[in-house]
């Protein structure tokens, strides 16, 4: 056979033997079981980019609740005097140190307030994921 | 609906223009892995994966290329980490129990891609299936194999030549 002939003879068989191949594809896809386990699966898979939204949008609630909260607390709002912690604090500085003492108006309430941001800050990073 | 459109508003998340750019496309996907896999379990198996990326990194499609190009790049990547795994798993198999396992999906040995396949590298196989059957530009293979166009033109050519020169081959083609 002439190499030319040969050519095209092995393109129309590639052809025609892909055809067989796409035959038994297309009877293979037809089976329902195979095509409910695709879509299953495809409903799994979370789709990267709201997923990706999801958490940029968390992060973000995340920071401004942050900076929200620590604004408020350098900035006392008006009408109001120092805290009263901040009051009683400079006339402990003339006292003898008493550490008990200091711990547990001065440390104790501070890292209760801490706390109390810092589980405010999870609760709503735990909500914003949720959405 | 057209494919562009499908393809943006999959993008934006709606699942049912996504299934179907799937039902367009599953039946071609499938078939080029129902060839170049083990069994069809396996090609079950890449066909679900190469999907389920395309779904996850959808934005990432770049519309210069064709969807389905795009598409038989994923399946390839899928394909070549499968084969990896697959040589470790086959450590310990024996031939007897590999061929003991009845397909019934099984490409038939008197298919001429079932003979190519035997003959040709796994990268030379793809290049022609893409070329003959996906009717593929040179500029999309090469995109798909990662390669250049010149790599694609000379193996395509070096695949025919081989092809011709294969003797069970030629007297499968002079029977018809």
């Amino acid at each position: 056979m002439h190499p030319k002939d040969m050519h095209q003879e092995l393109e129309t068989q590639l052809k025609n033997d892909a055809r067989a191949i796409q035959a038994q594809a297309t009877a293979r896809l037809a089976d329902a079981a195979f095509q409910q386990r695709l879509q299953d699966s495809l409903k799994q898979a979370p789709n990267h980019s709201t997923r990706r939204f999801r958490l940029v949008a968390a992060a973000a609630m995340v920071l401004l609740s942050g900076s929200w909260v620590m604004l408020n607390q350098l900035a006392p709002p008006k009408g109001h005097s120092e805290p009263a912690l901040l009051t009683q604090a400079p006339t402990m500085w003339h006292l003898k140190p008493n550490t008990a003492q200091f711990e547990k108006t001065i440390n104790q309430p501070l890292r209760n307030e801490q706390q109390a941001i810092i589980n405010d800050l999870k609760a709503l990073k735990a909500q914003m994921l949720s959405i | 609906m057209t494919e562009q459109q499908l393809i943006s508003q999959a993008q934006q998340g709606a699942t049912h223009c996504f299934a179907q750019l799937v039902a367009s496309y599953q039946a071609r996907l499938y078939s080029y892995l129902l060839a170049r896999c083990h069994d069809s379990h396996d090609a079950d198996d890449v066909l679900q994966e190469t999907f389920i990326s395309a779904f996850k990194y959808l934005k990432t499609y770049d519309a210069q290329w064709q969807f389905s190009t795009w598409l038989f790049t994923i399946a390839r990547r899928i394909l070549s980490k499968l084969k990896k795994i697959y040589h470790v798993a086959l450590d310990g198999i024996s031939g007897e129990q590999l061929a003991a396992q009845q397909d019934p999906f099984q490409v038939d040995r008197n298919n001429i891609w079932h003979i190519i396949k035997q003959d040709v590298s796994p990268k030379a196989y793809d290049v022609l299936w893409f070329f003959y059957v996906e009717q593929a530009s040179i500029k999309e293979i090469a995109h798909i194999m990662n390669q250049s166009t010149s790599w694609v033109k000379t193996n395509l050519h070096r695949s025919k030549m081989k092809l011709s020169n294969n003797t069970a081959l030629s007297l499968m083609l002079e029977a018809h």
